[in-house]
């Protein structure tokens, strides 16, 4: 029975990590003057912010650049965090606005990606169609592929490119990304489908 | 990671990685793809590294030129511009009324004393002089002329200090 009481008490103290509200305990903390409290939120969210970066900027080190600035707004920013919004989409939202600025001043950027993905990750159903429709070796059709998702995503416009990165690929909700982005749900859609549309244009060669 | 986001995250079943149902391949299941591309361990830890370095600098970082130049002045104890504009002030009206004076060297109530007697007087215009009286007289009766003869006694003063110097010079 103890054993199990603490088995409970871990999970809920995993649980209770990975809750909204804990952010709220934690940004208390930092403003109080906790910076271990403040590494606690950065490794919590780096993951995901660089998702998000090197995805609208194609090229990891401006990403992890652009992630650090984030990081370090957020830091300086923090006092005047009043908790109106969850601390993740106060966050995502300077990243997001760094990235939109860094894109527009530097247009001229080269892709540079990973050089590996993480192929344990990489769906091998989804490799295995691939492979199928378009032939060749595993790996050198997931370079190919990488290098024209970069090139499709790139060829968006900036607004339309941050939708599909935050819905797409981090996995968001139309609301969360009309809050991040100071737009409606209802832009938000628009964006998207437009985006999609062009995306799939560009990409038809692999999609069915 | 859509497990971990579940809590926080409204998940859209027809997203990247769920619509991979049939034979073809979609967009979304292309666009998933990219959450791959991921840091390495080693990756994360420079990062760690640079972001803490780059903090601490920050919470250091210089101040402006202006700021700082601001930080100086107090510092030297130049109590504020006020304080400053009143003693210039009060240099221009002594050095005035020396030089609107005798050749003989100020004494007296003029805190601006060594700096008068220090500078060599040249001689000025009868016309521009007063009747020699004595330094308190002088002083007081320099006020007044000032501030009762209008605009008499400040031309008086102004042509005391810049066409002397002309002159002198």
């Amino acid at each position: 029975m103890e054993l199990a009481k603490t088995r409970t008490v871990e999970e809920i103290k995993v649980v209770d990590a990975g809750r909204p509200d804990a952010d709220a305990v934690l940004v208390e903390r930092v403003q109080a003057g906790d910076m271990a409290a403040f590494d606690a939120l950065t490794r919590k969210y780096r993951d995901r912010l660089f998702g998000v970066v090197y995805n609208m900027l194609s090229n990891r080190e401006d990403a992890m650049d652009i992630v650090q600035d984030s990081f370090i707004k957020a830091f300086k920013s923090i006092k005047s965090f009043r908790g109106k919004s969850a601390f993740y989409t106060w966050l995502y939202r300077i990243a997001v606005n760094k990235a939109i600025t860094f894109m527009k001043r530097s247009r001229m950027r080269r892709f540079f990606s990973f050089e590996n993905a993480d192929e344990e990750m990489v769906s091998s159903e989804i490799l295995d169609k691939l492979v199928e429709k378009c032939g060749g070796a595993r790996e050198t059709l997931l370079k190919e592929l990488r290098e024209k998702l970069n090139e499709a995503l790139q060829s968006l416009s900036v607004k339309h490119r941050t939708v599909v990165v935050l819905y797409e690929i981090e996995g968001m909700s139309h609301a969360e990304i009309a809050k991040i982005t100071g737009t409606s749900e209802a832009t938000v859609r628009t964006r998207l489908h437009y985006a999609k549309l062009q995306l799939q244009s560009m990409l038809k060669d692999y999609t069915s | 990671m859509k497990e971990q986001d579940e809590d926080i995250f409204d998940g859209d079943v027809s997203r990247a990685g769920g619509n991979s149902a049939g034979s073809g391949v979609s967009l979304e299941d292309l666009l998933s793809l990219k959450r791959c591309e991921k840091p390495s361990e080693s990756d994360w830890e420079r990062f760690d590294a640079e972001l803490k370095s780059r903090m601490m600098a920050s919470l250091v970082e210089k101040e402006p030129v202006w700021i700082r130049a601001g930080h100086f002045l107090l510092e030297k104890k130049v109590v504020s511009s006020g304080a400053a504009l009143a003693f210039v002030f009060s240099a221009v009206v002594a050095v005035a009324f020396v030089f609107s004076a005798d050749s003989s060297p100020v004494s007296g109530d003029f805190s601006e004393e060594t700096f008068a007697s220090s500078t060599p007087l040249p001689k000025v215009k009868e016309s521009f002089a007063e009747a020699k009286i004595s330094s308190k007289e002088r002083d007081e009766s320099l006020v007044s002329a000032s501030m009762g003869a209008g605009t008499s006694g400040v031309q008086y003063v102004s042509n005391g200090v810049f066409g002397t110097g002309l002159s002198a010079f």
